[in-house]
């Protein structure tokens, strides 16, 4: 009974857990413009984000060490430095937007301006990282970010037209009013922003922190097998939210306040409550996320003593690490920079870094001397190798397509 | 109609100021928290993405750029207005929307100024974009007077103010083809 309501909470949490600012602004940006003709990217990103976390898991389970620790061992210095390079950036943008969104979410229910939440909102994010335990900081951000489930529920409430929203996820196509371009550019956002790097990152080192065993690795793969699919139709609901709701009266999402309005047209206050709280929960929870994945690859690649199991004096410069990403993160946004521009770039950006990310993951997960009878299967290596290709495509693309369509203006 | 013949920037100027912001934002974080000029490469790169992006687009494209952007801005308005007026949402939520919407319109009619027409049609169709984009702007502010006392009084105009630059957009759109 025990491990059955480990497991339930460990897909719980997975769920809520899923969206991030990245996600919530991006799916509805694409709903608002182009209905749910990008639904399946959603779908290819799920698959590739639960191939390659159910390996980093596996990795830090079987290994006992960290996905990035590993990497530089394997891979050596100089190919790890271009991990961490890639990785850290791309951690730090992401970083930024997760707090620019948690102001923007209380924003919504205070009516104070994001710039007098942004300190207040790095400050949280410091105490709980400092102060809280691992474990009730991953499970209470999951499950409050579960309330985003407001979001399927609302597409029942507006009563679409369900064959023609059936038609646009099954028969793909670029609208008329939108061009080629921008639609493979909102396709490789999306991707991004499904894959980002933090949470392999972030999910390999809270294997650590929660010293998995072998025994566990089962109930890690349920969590991810069960729980990002499911967050995943969170994110086709984001969208076809705002497909049913913002395309036919011609709203382009740029803000944060307008991914909110077809909840609250669908449920009124009691459904716009279930959303505001997801929302600041789903973006503190990555903020969190992200402030831990700063300091993890650093540490890792560094050798530093690392980790939240640690006290913060025996881990010193793993802490300090994250100090500074979050007073660098707040830095940025004081100078006025919009948090939803800082997110689309950050998911395109991601796309970009993909490469160096899952590509040194395969390798090491196919290392006999690490993962022992745990290596990888040659199923899991072929959709992997299916997986590189698409990565590799879509980093490749992701900057010219970003010149040609002005960043999918 | 012409077909404009001039040439200025790819993207919509608001998206491009944005993306020169963001730029120069990471450029100074980087600065300030830089030990060393050794960072200096990547701040470069950053600025060369960021100018990268300021490609170039036709006068009209622009102006059809920031109607769009001003439609979309009074259509969001009126939405947020009439959840307020049936007391479907909170008051909060619709004071960001509308000062979202305010923001946009402000930066669609920054835009649309910052034009520059190369003949007597593309002059006109810029004079017409900023007179339906600061209607719409004083159909938001005047949602943002009455949204404590009457929500429902605003309606009408952002309806008006949203179809008025809905055609506009339009017609601007069918000018770039």
């Amino acid at each position: 009974m025990k491990r059955l309501l480990g497991v339930a909470l460990g897909v719980l949490t997975a769920i809520g857990g899923f969206l991030d600012i990245g996600d919530l602004v991006t799916n509805a940006v694409v709903g608002s413009r182009f209905g749910l003709s990008l639904a399946w990217v959603v779908i290819v990103g799920v698959v590739g984000i639960c191939v390659f976390a159910q390996m980093s898991g596996r990795v830090a389970a079987v290994s006992g060490r960290a996905t990035f620790e590993i990497i530089r061992e394997r891979l050596g210095p100089r190919a790890g430095l271009a991990n961490l390079g890639a990785s850290f950036l791309i951690n730090l943008l992401t970083l930024t937007a997760e707090i620019g969104g948690i102001a923007l979410a209380l924003q919504l229910a205070s009516s104070v301006e994001p710039a007098l939440w942004i300190p207040v909102a790095a400050f949280a994010v410091w105490l709980v990282v400092w102060r809280v335990k691992f474990s009730v900081m991953e499970n209470v951000t999951g499950l409050l970010g579960l309330t985003l489930i407001v979001f399927a529920v609302a597409v029942f409430l507006l009563h679409p037209n369900w064959g023609e929203l059936a038609t646009q996820a099954l028969t793909p196509s670029v609208p008329g009013s939108e061009s080629g371009g921008a639609y493979w550019f909102y396709a490789i956002a999306l991707f991004g922003a499904a894959m980002t790097p933090y949470e392999v990152f972030f999910f390999s080192s809270g294997a650590v922190e929660e010293k998995w065993k072998k025994k566990d690795i089962s109930q890690s793969r349920i969590n991810v097998l069960v729980g990002f699919p499911l967050g995943g139709i969170l994110s086709i609901a984001i969208a076809a939210c705002a497909a049913i709701v913002l395309l036919p009266r011609g709203i382009e999402v740029t803000t944060l306040a307008q991914v909110a309005l077809p909840v609250a047209e669908a449920g009124g206050k009691v459904a716009l409550a279930f959303v505001i709280v997801g929302m600041v929960a789903a973006t503190f929870g990555a903020a969190l996320e992200t402030t831990l994945s700063s300091g993890y690859t650093l540490a890792q690649f560094f050798g530093w003593s690392w980790g939240k199991f640690r006290r913060p004096a025996q881990a010193a410069r793993f802490h300090v690490t994250m100090i500074v990403a979050l007073l660098i993160g707040v830095g940025v946004l004081a100078t006025g920079v919009d948090p939803i521009a800082v997110t689309e770039f950050s998911v395109v950006f991601s796309a970009i870094a993909l490469p160096l990310t899952y590509l040194p993951i395969l390798i090491v997960a196919n290392d006999k001397q690490y993962m022992g009878a745990e290596v990888n299967g040659k199923a899991t290596n072929t959709v992997a190798m299916v997986y590189l290709v698409i990565i590799l495509a879509a980093s490749v693309a992701a900057i010219p397509l970003m010149i040609v369509t002005g960043a999918g203006a | 109609m012409t077909t404009p013949v001039g040439s200025y920037c790819w993207t919509s100027p608001a998206r491009k100021a944005s993306i020169v912001r963001l730029g120069e934002a990471y450029a100074d974080a980087v600065f300030q928290s830089a030990s060393s000029v050794r960072r200096l490469p990547g701040v470069i790169a950053v600025l060369v993405v960021a100018l990268a992006l300021t490609g170039c687009s036709t006068a009209t494209e622009q102006l059809e750029a920031a109607v769009s952007d001003a439609s979309s801005a009074v259509s969001t308005a009126r939405l947020a207005t009439k959840q307020q007026a049936k007391d479907r949402t909170f008051l909060p939520t619709t004071k960001t929307a509308l000062g979202d919407a305010v923001t946009a319109l402000n930066d669609a009619a920054a835009s649309a100024a910052r034009v520059e027409p190369t003949g007597t049609t593309e002059g006109e169709l810029q004079q017409r974009a900023l007179m339906a984009i600061r209607g719409g702007t004083d159909a938001v502010l005047t949602a943002q007077r009455t949204i404590t006392s009457d929500a429902g009084q605003a309606i009408p105009g952002l309806a008006e103010s949203a179809n008025t630059l809905r055609t506009l957009a339009d017609e601007l759109e069918k000018a770039t083809r």
